[in-house]
């Protein structure tokens, strides 16, 4: 392990907000969307499916500069 | 001097047994974490801390879009996960963490390469926790993962 110099991009604001809107949401999530992958951009569901492949593709479709994307647990998995 | 990577406790109910009246916590600990990608850097995922995984899993969309540096094996089965039987590969690959103050740590693993793309991205024991402290204090609110 080891520290590097060529730095990736930091953290946004709104990613930061995004992420805190989805711990905050996560139980409706949880109802609307169970076992889904779903990206959030500006505290808004942009996309989901049961697949991560189509709500990348979305994201880069639309342009979206560090988008969230997170997977939405329908309940308790035990993996 | 340490290096603190900051965790993302997570609690949500079950929602079967909050139906009737029980509250199940499902409680879940997360880093953003990135991936070098030919270009450059992939976009951030919030991954699972998972010490119930011997090692890391990727979904299928991520892996196929970042710098895989080995193949380790042919396809083999994995139990425990996924939609029934699931292949993977395993390989080694690189990734960094997001949620750091100042320095950018990369960290060079052994990961699973799932054939499958609606499986949780999760960071297993071997590689994280066997070269990091995991601190967890849920009552209070925090975890971290501490490097000497």
């Amino acid at each position: 392990m080891k520290t590097i110099s060529k730095k990736p991009p930091k953290l946004s604001r709104r990613y930061l907000h995004d992420r805190k809107w989805v711990s905050t949401h996560i139980q409706e999530l949880m109802e609307k969307y169970p076992d889904q992958w779903i990206l959030v951009y500006d505290g808004k569901v942009i996309a989901n499916h049961t697949e991560l492949g189509p709500v990348w593709d979305k994201a880069d479709a639309l342009r979206l500069e560090q988008p969230f994307f997170h997977l939405i647990e329908g309940g308790v998995r035990v993996y | 001097m340490s290096t603190k990577i900051r965790l993302l406790w997570q609690t949500s109910f079950d929602p079967i047994h909050l139906a009737h009246g029980h509250h199940v916590k499902i409680i879940r600990l997360y880093s953003p974490i990135c991936f070098k990608t030919p270009t450059g850097w992939s976009h951030a995922f919030n991954a699972i801390i998972d010490i119930g995984s011997p090692l890391t899993v990727l979904p299928k969309k991520i892996w196929q879009n970042i710098d895989i540096l080995e193949i380790l094996s042919e396809p083999v089965p994995l139990g425990g996960i996924g939609k029934g039987v699931l292949m993977a590969r395993l390989a080694r690959i690189l990734f960094v963490f997001l949620d750091t103050r100042k320095e950018v740590v990369e960290l060079t693993i052994k990961a699973y390469l799932a054939d499958d793309d609606s499986v949780p991205l999760l960071l297993g024991i071997e590689d994280l926790i066997t070269k990091t402290r995991l601190i967890c204090d849920y009552p209070k609110n925090k975890a971290f993962l501490q490097l000497s």
